[in-house]
């Protein structure tokens, strides 16, 4: 799934980098909403994919890896994007993106080839939530591994 | 938890929020500059934004529902 988002959202970005000036101002907007589509929303599945393999009492440690390595990936960004379009003017925003995606796409199909995703009965249970102040979640106090030691 | 670790556990997942990070603050921080080379300025800019925006939230639902795809 993370692949074929990257996929279609690297292609919108190619779109976007190759064409962005004959599609004009609405045009550019239209495929925005299909890059966004793609782009904005595989974070929240890598996460997922992590949590699947990780033992649960090791969530929060692996959670905290993964924004670490995000906030990492954020500094980068926008100096990258910064030289690309130095170096090719405005084609170079999103002709980066669109490389960088379907090279995502490309590791994607290349990690799923290497290791098979976890069964569906050792996967987490989820449900969709509203994004909710810190202030009013009561956290899950469960802890197997803790537990265990106690 | 060392990010070998990490690597180790989910690969796939690493190599994705980082790409994530680079990929989506890159580009939206950027949006303004590349709205001023269309000469449209800021209001392009919100518009470009909430495009993406829009269905990167509306989007996510059905998404993460068909994962396991």
């Amino acid at each position: 799934m993370i692949a074929v988002l990257c996929a279609i959202s690297g292609m919108a970005a190619m779109v976007i980098a190759i064409f962005g000036r004959s599609l004009g101002e609405v045009g550019v907007m239209m495929v925005l909403v299909v890059w966004g589509a793609g782009a904005l929303t595989f974070f929240g599945l890598c996460v997922a994919h992590a949590i699947d393999r990780t033992p649960k009492g090791k969530i929060p440690q692996v959670m905290s890896g993964l924004l670490f390595i995000w906030a990492g990936g954020s500094i980068v960004g926008p100096l990258l994007s910064g030289i690309a379009m130095r170096g090719a003017g405005a084609t170079g925003l999103f002709g980066l993106s669109g490389l960088l995606l379907i090279l995502l796409a490309l590791i994607m199909v290349w990690r799923v080839s290497a290791r098979a995703a976890p069964e569906e009965h050792q996967q987490e249970d989820w449900s969709p939530i509203l994004p909710t102040p810190l202030a009013s979640v009561e956290l899950d106090p469960r802890n197997p591994d803790r537990e265990a030691e106690t | 938890m060392p990010i070998g670790r990490l690597y180790k556990l989910a690969p796939a997942a690493v190599i994705g929020v980082m790409l994530a990070g680079v990929i989506n603050t890159g580009t939206l921080a950027l949006l303004p500059i590349y709205f001023e080379s269309f000469s449209i300025g800021g209001g392009g800019t919100v518009r470009g934004w909430a495009a993406s925006s829009f269905n990167g939230l509306q989007g996510g639902c059905p998404t993460e529902s068909s994962a396991d795809w």
